[in-house]
């Protein structure tokens, strides 16, 4: 049987692995490709592109007087402190569902996994609707006598990160929780034998073991914080700008196609590095953890 | 029922592909269940009243026979028994679609020529550009018998558009600001002026919230600046620049609509057209809380345009639509919901003296103000405003 | 000694995560019960905005849109990403690295860039005009690879004797696959498509970005409702229709599959 997947491989591989291929293909790596191609082509203001190839648009975006560099900087500070926020409050409850969870395992699994599956608008409105000017917890607060007045807590760059950690948390702990889940018990076991006490076993032996969780974890949170337009958007009163606005302005409300896809071709070399970097460090694991 | 599945998976594609076409049916009828009350040309000419004309028998068909109307307009605005009415009357189902502010609306029709929309309610930027694409159909003015009738003959040889060739007026707002009076004083020494916008900054406490549209929160600065809002002077737009950075820390958002922030009371100052915030606050309770600030520096005039795209499916049931809209007793509906200027010259005696009030500046505040002009949307003039906007975002 | 204090820290952690993670959306249900429009200050319990969200025709227009643009994505991407899925697990050949990474690309590099590359793709290289087809091969492109990687998880616990049983015992290949091979996928099948359907029915983005005429989805639609309705409180309401819509697919997801066994 063996040979038999073996040597007739070849005939099979097409119809099973065409169709995706080919949609990859077509849908995912041509419009990179097209992308990139835009981002070389030179564009006046109006966004009216001329023939020719020119790096005056990554010029433009790095150097030039509207100093675009500074979102992107800011883009990679707040993903990354959200990126730190999740693992900080995401390891702790991916591990202890792992390790106490016990018969609720999959009740407390269920209820990380319920808000990542629905929708992104409705829970930044959730957010929006809590702790807003005339909000409830502002009422609360005031109500309890904490605050004479009420406090405004939105539209602030502070907002935007929360907002941030909010929204991508969920994505941090299932990775986390898989890697844990799937730490040999006999190993444990063996390092408790050997004399280690539960912190020094956790720092030598679990956290090495779960690596592969917490950079999976980072793929799925950095990058999209990363890439997150909604939130300054919704949260931060559209004037704290991250790189996702940049790019949804300049494709949507600008159309400069050519400005905004060498934008998107930056962030594009930022997350393929990001994930190069975390598939280095975490090792392949990383990668299975994703999905 | 798991079992039963994997005992017999072409059953559970079938029941799928069910379930598909089930909602390609409900789609594809939808359009055909809302029957009109008016089957014939005959009895659409006998229902029409008095003052008003029918539109030509040809109109009237292809678009009775086009079924859907592809609108593309600011989302809930105008009062919503003017779609309903129409539907109802010709059985022409209205499809719309709504954007966040225009300048986004023109981006998509840049980016995608042909976006086959019927309809779309805009404003002169739109229009100059729509038009130097070749992106826009004539107005037939033997489709439209009422607005030949009852628009005002100066609206008909306005600036954007002299001969009302490629779009028709409907409403006319001004641009300028409105506070809630239940947080600030009314009685302020800066207001009316923009100086409370601008320098009231401890006053409203970055309760702010400016348009998301650079042509009109750059013109409106340059207003407050002792400018024209059409200015392509340097050294005017860089004092407009610094003004409006200097600004940024009180403004809470920019948002072309805020409308459930504004009722919802999160905001306390709105730039953006006042007799939208009239009509709202009434709705807030018997106190209207906002009141009106005509700033004496002058401020935007802002006309909302109906332009028919080409590339639409049916473009006779635009005609038919505005024919339907200028009847007297409609566009009352319309100013009577939104309280908007307009130039119609028979509703007068229709209108509510509340819908009077809150339309109406102060005597002859008109003269003060500009509509946006193609210097400030093209050329050198458009370049410095988008690069304003841009450090103003970043 | 270490772990009373540590235990209490976790715990606290622990707490905290959930409640960040559930506190705004718990509030949002329960605020879809107020009689007040804006939700902020609790009047009286009523239920009359569900009544409401039903009569509200623009809403439940796009409903069906969502419904329509969901049920094709997850066909088809269900079909490609199980079969792509069980060919990468089944044949080793070069490659199948690079390819692995590829159907990983789309799902890892943020919606807002691809998005914005689809749609320089469709209106200036082919041209397509923006509509039904294209938010539905957009939607395909992000939601096929969460089938292969969904399918490539389950097949690593197949026992595949079975369809090597089937072969020996002179079935065909396609009668194996019909008789054995689907039926071993189904529960990677169904899996896929409970992940699939309301990823297809939440997107927000991607939706926006290639989206045309007539096509206001409900997340386009909720998302100009947050901005200007009058009754933000359908708001709430719909909220909880997105929360349980994946609840349910969740539950019975978990019921059918034994293994208590979750993907993203």
């Amino acid at each position: 049987m063996k040979i038999f997947f073996g040597t007739k491989a070849p005939v099979r591989i097409l119809p099973t692995l065409g169709p995706i291929s080919l949609w990859i293909a077509l849908f995912v790596f041509a419009p990179v490709g097209v992308i990139i191609y835009f981002s070389f082509l030179p564009a006046d203001s109006a966004g009216e592109i001329s023939a020719g190839v020119s790096l005056k648009n990554y010029w433009l975006l790095l150097t030039g007087d509207t100093d675009y560099g500074k979102a992107i900087l800011r883009s990679v500070l707040y993903a990354f402190i959200t990126n730190m926020v999740c693992l900080g409050i995401g390891y702790p409850t991916a591990y202890w569902i792992a390790r106490y969870g016990g018969r609720f395992k999959a009740l407390l699994l269920f209820l990380v996994i319920a808000p990542s599956w629905s929708c992104y608008l409705v829970r930044i409105y959730a957010l929006k609707q809590l702790v807003g000017y005339p909000g409830i917890l502002n009422d609360f607060l005031l109500h309890l006598g904490v605050i004479s007045s009420p406090i405004n807590m939105l539209y602030t760059s502070t907002a935007v990160v929360f907002g941030l950690i909010y929204i991508w948390l969920p994505f941090m702990v299932l990775p986390i929780y898989a890697s844990v889940e799937g730490i040999n018990p006999a190993l444990l076991e063996a390092s408790l034998d050997l004399g280690a006490s539960p912190g020094w076993q956790f720092w030598t032996v679990t956290l090495p073991l779960s690596k592969g969780g917490i950079f999976g974890g980072t793929i799925l949170t950095f990058i999209p914080a990363l890439g997150d337009w909604l939130v300054p958007l919704l949260i931060g009163g559209n004037k704290v700008w991250m790189a996702g606005n940049l790019i949804q302005h300049y494709f949507i409300v600008r159309g400069n196609l050519a400005i905004g896809s060498s934008m998107a071709v930056i962030l594009t070399a930022a997350v393929v590095l990001l994930i190069y970097m975390c598939i280095k460090l975490g090792g392949e694991d990383a990668v299975e953890r994703i999905v | 029922m798991f079992t039963y599945l994997e005992k017999k998976p072409m059953r559970w594609s079938l029941f799928a592909s069910g379930l598909i076409l089930i909602f390609a049916f409900v789609i594809a009828a939808s359009p055909c269940l809302a029957a009109g009350q008016l089957k014939t040309y005959e009895e659409y000419v006998a229902s029409i009243p008095k003052g008003c004309e029918p539109v030509p028998r040809e109109c009237f068909e292809q678009a009775v026979k086009g079924k859907t109307f592809a609108m593309y307009d600011w989302a809930a605005w105008w009062p919503e028994e003017l779609y309903k009415g129409f539907e109802n009357l010709f059985g022409i189902k209205i499809v719309r679609d709504n954007y966040p502010d225009i300048d986004e609306a023109l981006a998509k029709f840049r980016l995608n020529p042909k976006t086959p929309y019927d309809y779309w309610l805009t404003n002169p930027k739109s229009l100059h550009y729509m038009k130097e694409w070749n992106q826009l159909e004539m107005v037939n003015h033997d489709w439209i018998p009422n607005v030949n009738r009852y628009l005002a003959e100066d609206v008909k040889q306005a600036s954007w558009d002299p001969g009302y060739k490629y779009c028709v007026l409907t409403t006319l707002g001004y641009d300028a600001y409105v506070v809630n009076t239940n947080f600030i004083d009314k009685k302020d020494p800066r207001m009316p002026s923009w100086k409370f916008v601008f320098e009231g900054g401890d006053v409203y406490k970055g309760k702010l919230v400016m348009r998301n549209e650079m042509n009109r929160v750059i013109g409106n600065t340059l207003k407050y600046l002792g400018y024209s809002l059409n200015s392509t002077d340097p050294a005017e737009l860089k004092a407009a620049e610094e003004a409006l950075l200097k600004l940024k820390p009180n403004i809470m958002s920019f948002d072309s609509w805020p409308k459930r922030a504004v009722m919802a009371q999160e905001v306390w100052v709105v730039e953006g057209v006042v007799h939208d915030y009239l009509a709202l606050g009434s709705l807030i309770g018997p106190k209207n809380p906002f009141y009106p600030a005509y700033p004496p520096e002058g401020c935007l005039l802002s006309p909302m345009l109906v332009v028919i795209p080409k590339g639409g499916n049916n473009p006779a049931a635009c005609h038919l639509f505005l024919n339907y809209l200028y009847r007297p007793e409609n566009f009352a509906t319309l100013i009577n919901g939104v309280a908007y200027g307009h130039g119609h010259i028979q509703i007068e005696d229709l209108l509510t003296e509340q819908a009077k009030i809150w339309m109406t500046p102060p005597e002859g505040y008109r003269q003060k103000c500009e509509v946006l002009m193609p210097p400030a949307f093209t050329g050198e003039g458009e370049k410095m405003r988008a690069s304003i906007w841009e450090k103003l975002k970043k | 000694m270490k772990s009373l204090r540590t235990d209490r820290l976790l715990l606290v952690l622990v707490v905290g995560g959930y409640l960040l993670l559930w506190g705004p959306i718990i509030v949002l249900g329960i605020f879809s019960f107020n009689s007040s429009a804006f939700g902020v200050k609790w009047e009286s319990l009523t239920a009359k905005w569900y009544v409401e969200l039903f009569q509200t025709s623009a809403i439940m227009d796009s409903v069906v849109r969502s419904l329509l643009i969901a049920s094709v994505t997850t066909m088809v991407a269900t079909g490609i990403g199980t079969i792509a899925g069980y060919g990468l697990f089944k044949y080793k050949f070069a490659g199948r690295r690079f390819l692995r990474l590829s159907i990983l690309l789309p799902i890892t590099v943020p919606y807002v860039i691809m998005a914005g590359a689809l749609l320089v793709y469709f209106t200036q290289i082919i041209h397509v005009p923006l509509g039904y087809p294209t938010i539905i091969i957009a939607h395909i492109s992000f939601s096929a690879p969460l089938a292969v990687f969904v399918t490539l998880g389950r097949m690593q616990r197949i026992d595949w004797s079975l369809e090597e049983a089937s072969i020996d015992l002179g079935a065909d290949r396609l009668t194996t696959w019909r008789k054995v091979t689907i039926p071993l996928l189904l529960p990677a099948i169904f899996a896929s498509a409970v992940l699939i359907f309301p990823w297809s029915f939440n997107d927000f983005t991607i939706t926006y970005f290639v989206a045309g005429v007539g096509t206001t989805t409900l997340p386009l639609y909720l998302y100009s409702m947050l901005q200007y309705s009058l009754k933000p409180v359908l708001i709430n309401a719909i909220s909880l229709i997105f929360i349980i819509t994946p609840t349910i697919g969740i539950l019975v997801l978990s019921y059918f599959q034994r293994e208590k066994q979750f993907t993203r």
